[in-house]
């Protein structure tokens, strides 16, 4: 009985999870999180580039939804929701990073990326990998705000296309269409790399 | 078809979402236009390219953390609460003391007032009036008297010395 209870609990959709937190049951919130969070964490970084922050982000994120949850209403995607939520805390960020740059560049390399397993891997490896993520996040940086969001949802969260058009706002055809011109700028931007 | 119409056309065409006709357009125009293709070829290698960028490495007490965090939240706004609560019985009580204390000068103020009742009559005017033309005459005198001792000006200095 009890392994059936825990297998349903299992195949239970986001929407129905966050209709269980939404009358208070904590652990339906933890098992969406589970879920979702390297997610969101990794969507984090790849609009910051600072690893450091990421994860604080990413919970803030979580607890906007939290604090939400009673408003809840099952008409979009939970992830959607999510998604759109962790966009506008991003530009947010971005924004007020962008007003009070004081992070130096030692700082910021300190922050930057993923560094893996630095004891085992090979340091000229290491390097390229750090070399290659600046210079994609500068990259996507110079994008318009909607293009950036359109390929890092489809490209690192693997988001469809209607979903992406939801978190962004807009049609389908526009999505592709920020996804092409963002694939454009990006060729120009890192054709020292193709 | 244009260059440009086609390039809007190779996301769908490489994702296999186009019709026949616009596929077979594509196809068509790939095999005789040199720029197309190479943009063709740079936008999957771009797009490849990206992958290059790794996912960060996430604590795994990330679960954990959210809940002490929300734990704590949770414990600041209590005590926010608490205090606007105590603030309330503590407004109530500092409210009566001040209206008591506001009476209590009140009647004490007129208590005294009543005892240091003055009444100016008019013989207390000419009192005052003698007393200020007195004044005034010892401040006249008081000028004259000084003038025993000057005027000190240079020229009477000068007139010693000589
Ligand atoms: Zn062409």
């Amino acid at each position: 009985m009890q392994t059936f209870v825990s297998l349903s609990r299992t195949m239970e959709s986001d929407i129905e999870l966050m209709l269980r937190a939404k009358t208070g049951d904590d652990s339906a919130f933890t098992e969406l999180m589970r879920r979702h969070y390297k997610g969101v964490v990794n969507y984090v970084y790849r609009f910051t580039n600072d690893r450091a922050n990421s994860e604080d982000l990413a919970q803030e994120v979580f607890l906007r939804v939290y604090r939400s949850v009673k408003r809840y209403n099952p008409q979009a995607k939970f992830s959607t929701w999510l998604y759109k939520i962790a966009t506008n805390l991003c530009i947010t960020e971005v924004k007020s990073r962008n007003k009070n740059q004081t992070v130096s560049l030692d700082e910021m390399q300190e922050n930057t990326g993923d560094l893996g397993d630095s004891k085992s891997e090979d340091p000229s490896n290491l390097t390229f990998r750090r070399e290659i993520g600046t210079a994609i996040f500068e990259a996507l940086k110079s994008l318009s705000e909607r293009e950036r969001v359109a390929i890092i949802l489809c490209k690192y969260e693997d988001l469809p296309y209607e979903e992406v058009a939801e978190v962004i706002g807009c049609t389908i055809g526009a999505v592709k269409t920020y996804v092409h011109r963002g694939r454009m700028k990006l060729i120009e931007k890192l054709k020292t790399y193709l | 078809m244009e260059c440009e119409k086609i390039r809007e056309l190779i996301l769908d065409y490489s994702e296999g979402d186009l019709n026949q006709s616009d596929k077979l357009g594509v196809e068509k125009h790939l095999k005789e236009c040199k720029e197309c293709n190479i943009y063709f070829e740079q936008s999957h290698k771009v797009w490849n390219l990206l992958d290059n960028w790794h996912t960060v490495q996430i604590n795994n007490d990330f679960i954990p953390r959210f809940w002490d965090r929300v734990t704590t939240e949770d414990r600041k706004k209590g005590n926010a609460f608490d205090f606007f609560r105590n603030l309330r019985p503590n407004l109530v009580s500092g409210g009566v003391g001040v209206i008591i204390l506001i009476l209590v000068v009140f009647l004490v103020n007129i208590l005294v007032s009543h005892h240091d009742n003055i009444v100016f009559t008019e013989g207390d005017r000419s009192d005052e009036e003698l007393l200020i033309e007195f004044d005034r005459s010892i401040t006249k005198e008081t000028a004259e008297s000084l003038e025993i001792y000057g005027p000190w000006s240079d020229e009477i200095e000068e007139n010693k010395g000589g």
